[in-house]
């Protein structure tokens, strides 16, 4: 190359020196620790309890009584309980029914809390007072005095306490839905919908539901372990699901008191328990790192 | 500033109002007769006991009369426990639950406060303490009781079983409920502290050469535990009703255990009496954290401070 | 050397994506107290992040790639944080950008400023008082003794700014780094801060190194000028050299951009190149103006260019002696331009 080319002009383009936005998968899975483990342990169990009925020969109201209190061996993975019915089935059954009630607690929760909450945060100045005045009122007593209170006056069983679990448990969601939609109304991509003439039901289907997803998920991750402790104590209390049906809280319960001679049969309920609500946290926890 | 005082006062007072009102509804509602369970009395004794705890008076007129009962702190009776009030009650187990509740909160609060602050300030990743702390607010706490009591107690004989003589015996149901509170304070605080560390007078404060401890206490602290005195209204609620797993597990004579008792004794007056104590308890708490706030956000600060009054 | 504070050959490094790339490229200059030199560049073009390494406030995501800062011939890059902090502030002074949002809500002025001075100077809170209130006397605040004990929302945007500096020069640091100081403000305000600060500079023979990416200030302001673009100082010099005959041919379009009041010029549109500055991965192989050059050549594709010396010392191909092309010619190609309203 001359010396009198070097000089001349040209032009050039700086693409392969500039640094990209490489296309990330898009999936929030992408190195979301949380997420993997989360979704990953929650989903073990779900399925576990879906199949529970098949999961052992034994059905979980079968009784031994020649069997009981055995601790974990061949024919029963889990060890018996004192009426000799099996841990192992008991506890998958149990997973069904407290999944059963918080899921279902924690969706009415959602449902609630979200109009009322969307409402509030649409409402004028004093409309919105009025009802905030209402959550903290209900606030004023603890919820699980609440909660108690209506089963003792309902008497216990399932639909008793998903009602009244789900009758206290909204307050949070609706709060929480109703800081977000305050913040989303007044985000200028809403402004620039309006100005383009977008109907308030649009703006609000299309613009803000999708934008209070994740607080929703995430407080939902919060309120669905709070319902299965919630039934638990009431189990405790003797409130809970009645015999013979298993949940866990009636099978930590009952194996307290012989916790010093049969462990297992705390153990196994705590230890699935415990990964459960462990799990929905760390899937709590991703959605917001995600986000 | 007067006027945020008053107004927060009024909400207390009307709150309380409706938490009366509304145990008052639900014990009418309690199905049966409370003395259904004497059997054999005749039908002119139980006459006379309802004339004596003026259950025959019509509905209004009982309403009133407990409304008066209550602001005068009589709680009215036992139904169970013939001859038992409730004052005595709360009398009795008050002192216990709070001494429980106090360490805890205690406890709690250091525990966490130490723990998220230390975390915030390392600069590695923090996944592990994500992990760790979402373990402990995953154990319910009647598991975390019974082992920690079967543990310590019944296989180590590190510390006392049962019952509440000796600080020895606070030990292991005051570690029971702080757990939970400890790990959610600590990832409260110390996502607060990273919210507040990354803004802009923090860091121009790192600028003129104030030393870490500076910033800490003077600047970070203060706007940081925002967000962990607003959780003190739900912390006391968690301590209240988490009373009554520990005190039954450690068999420990305070108001949770009486309340246990009385649930599974379907003992109507006392479930509500004790309702509206610990209603009382948690607006009162909650009257305070507003004040409180008042002192810290500056926000509210802004906002009322300026007010005339 | 001589020099009160030497940056030589900086570089930082972040991680995007995977990839790394360098907001501040082989940066080297160096401040005296005699002086005041102004950086000039766009928005990205590496000045706030180049300053805030001298005082070693950058997050943790931006990394050191190379150089070296010598304060006082001391290497202050390699300093940990207990003495970078009796660094900051009493040596070297920083004034942030934002005074709305720099100084503590929930707390008073007064406190803001004595818990600098005690900590660096040593003294008991009265001393410190006294010497707060003689620092807001200096930079012409009314009434100091009452704006002490007012909070920071009570104060309007100018007078923050000034108790800033106020906060910057109590303690007689040796050099002050202002970042962009007025733009948070408004114009009026402007000249009154930048006249306090040359008299601050006068009267105290305190360095200052101002930030800035608007011409006309730092045409004010400043002795030697720095332009930067893309992480690198392209173009140095004396102010007086650079503002009246700008070699880089990046500088030039800053001073066409410039909106002016003449006569002549302001029916013409304003003639703005399209294009921002960019993020660039490699450091050393093409000159980064590249793409937004009207007069590039070819051996700007090859290799990154030289310094020049011309009246300023210009990194650029146009002024190597072996260049016989007309560099004041007309440009050779026709790149996309940005209308800007204001004409006609």
């Amino acid at each position: 190359m001359s010396l009198n080319n070097l000089f001349e002009p040209a032009s050039f383009s700086l693409k392969e020196y500039l640094v990209t936005n490489k296309e990330i998968k898009r999936s929030i899975f992408y190195k979301n620790r949380y997420l993997q483990i989360g979704l990953g342990i929650f989903f073990i169990i779900f399925v576990l309890s879906i199949f529970a009925p098949w999961l052992s020969p034994y059905s979980y109201k079968e009784i031994h009584l020649d069997q009981r209190n055995l601790p974990p061996c061949k024919e029963f993975i889990f060890g018996t309980d004192d009426l000799g019915r099996d841990i192992f089935t008991r506890v998958f059954w149990g997973a069904r029914i407290s999944f059963a009630v918080a899921f279902l607690s924690a969706f009415f929760d959602l449902l609630i809390g979200v109009v009322y909450g969307s409402i509030a945060a649409y409402s004028k100045r004093y409309v919105d007072e009025i009802l905030m005045r209402f959550c903290d009122l209900l606030n004023a007593i603890p919820s699980l005095l609440i909660v108690i209170l209506f089963v003792v006056l309902i008497g216990p069983g399932f639909l008793a306490i998903v009602t009244a679990i789900s009758f206290t448990g909204w307050v949070m969601m609706a709060r929480i839905i109703r800081a977000e939609v305050f913040k989303l109304k007044e985000a200028n991509f809403v402004l620039a919908s309006k100005t383009m003439g977008a109907s308030f039901f649009t703006i609000f289907f299309q613009h803000i539901i999708p934008n209070v997803r994740f607080v929703a998920i995430a407080t939902l991750m919060y309120s669905i372990p709070s319902a299965i402790f919630t039934e638990a104590t009431l189990s405790f209390l003797g409130l809970g699901i009645q015999a013979p049906m298993a949940s866990w809280g009636v099978m930590i319960s009952d194996s307290i008191s012989a916790l010093r001679f049969y462990p297992w049969r705390l153990l196994f309920p705590s230890v699935i328990l415990t990964l459960t609500t462990f799990s929905l946290n760390m899937i709590g926890e991703g959605l917001k790192k995600h986000e | 500033m007067l006027s945020y005082i008053i107004k927060k006062s009024i909400t207390l007072l009307f709150s309380l109002f409706f938490v009366i009102t509304v145990t008052f509804v639900l014990m009418q509602a309690m199905p049966g007769d409370p003395f259904s369970h004497l059997d054999n009395i005749p039908a002119e004794v139980v006459q006379a006991l309802h004339a004596h705890y003026g259950l025959d008076k019509p509905l209004f007129q009982q309403y009133v009369t407990y409304l008066y009962k209550i602001l005068q702190f009589d709680f009215g009776f036992s139904l169970v426990y013939q001859g038992r009030s409730i004052n005595q009650i709360i009398l009795e187990g008050f002192p216990t639950t709070f001494l429980l509740g106090m360490q805890s909160l205690l406890l709690s609060l250091s525990l966490g406060g130490l723990t998220g602050a230390a975390f915030s300030l390392r600069k590695k990743n923090n996944s592990f303490f994500l992990v760790f702390t979402s373990l402990w607010f995953s154990m319910p706490m009647l598991v975390i009781a019974s082992l920690l009591q079967y543990l310590f107690a019944m296989k180590l004989h590190l510390l006392p079983v049962a019952r509440f003589d000796s600080f020895f015996h606070t030990i292991l149901p005051t570690i029971t409920l702080s757990l939970f509170p400890s790990a959610f304070i600590a990832k409260l605080f110390k996502a607060s502290l990273d919210e507040v560390t990354k803004t802009e007078h923090v860091r121009f404060a790192k600028a003129k050469g104030l030393s870490a401890k500076q910033i800490f206490f003077k600047h970070l602290l203060k706007n940081a535990c925002l967000p962990v005195i607003a959780y003190l209204g739900p912390l006391t609620i968690y301590l209240l009703t988490g009373s009554f797993i520990v005190e039954k597990i450690f068999a420990i004579p305070g108001l949770g255990m009486w309340m246990v008792l009385s649930i599974i004794a379907r003992d109507y007056s006392v479930i509500m009496g004790l309702t509206v104590f610990f209603s009382m308890i948690l607006l009162t708490i909650n009257f305070l954290v507003d004040i409180a706030y008042l002192f810290l956000d500056p926000k509210i600060q802004n906002y009322v401070i300026k007010q005339p009054i | 050397m001589n020099d009160l504070l030497s940056v030589q050959n900086l570089s930082l490094s972040i991680s995007k994506n995977g990839e790394k790339f360098f907001p501040v490229r082989d940066v080297s200059f160096s401040i005296n107290p005699s002086e005041i030199i102004g950086i000039i560049g766009e928005s990205a073009s590496g000045k706030t992040l180049t300053t805030q390494a001298i005082l070693q406030l950058l997050t943790p995501n931006i990394a050191l790639e190379s150089g070296r800062i010598l304060f006082q011939n001391d290497d202050i890059l390699q300093k940990n944080e207990k003495e970078m902090t009796a660094i900051r502030g009493k040596e070297i002074a920083y004034i942030p950008q934002n005074p709305h949002s720099s100084l503590n809500p929930t707390q008073k002025i007064g406190s803001q400023i004595t818990e600098v001075l005690m900590r660096h100077l040593k003294v008991a809170k009265k001393e410190s008082i006294a010497l707060g209130i003689q620092a807001l006397e200096k930079v012409k605040i009314p009434y100091p003794e009452k704006c002490f004990y007012l909070y920071p929302h009570e104060l309007s945007g100018g007078m923050k700014q000034r108790v800033i500096i106020a906060m910057a020069l109590a303690l007689k640091p040796k050099i002050i780094i202002a970042d962009e100081p007025t733009t948070a403000l408004d114009v009026t305000l402007q000249k009154e801060i930048l006249h306090l600060l040359k008299m601050v500079h006068i009267e105290h023979k305190i360095g200052i190194l101002f930030i800035t990416h608007d011409m006309a200030v730092a045409s004010h302001l400043c002795d030697k000028i720095l332009v930067m673009y893309a992480g690198e100082i392209i173009e140095r010099g004396l102010t007086k050299d650079i503002i009246n005959t700008p070699k880089h041919p990046y500088t030039k379009m800053l001073l066409e951009a410039v909106p002016t009041l003449d006569k002549d010029k302001y029916h013409n549109p304003l003639r703005v190149t399209a294009g921002t500055v960019p993020q660039l991965k490699q450091t050393h192989t093409i000159c980064p103006f590249i793409d937004r050059c009207p007069k590039s050549m070819l051996i700007c594709t090859k290799q990154k260019p030289l310094t020049f010396n011309q009246k300023s010392k210009v990194n650029c191909w146009l002024y190597d002696e072996r260049n016989t092309t007309n560099r004041d010619q007309k440009p050779q190609k026709k790149l996309p331009e940005k209308e800007v309203a204001g004409s006609r």
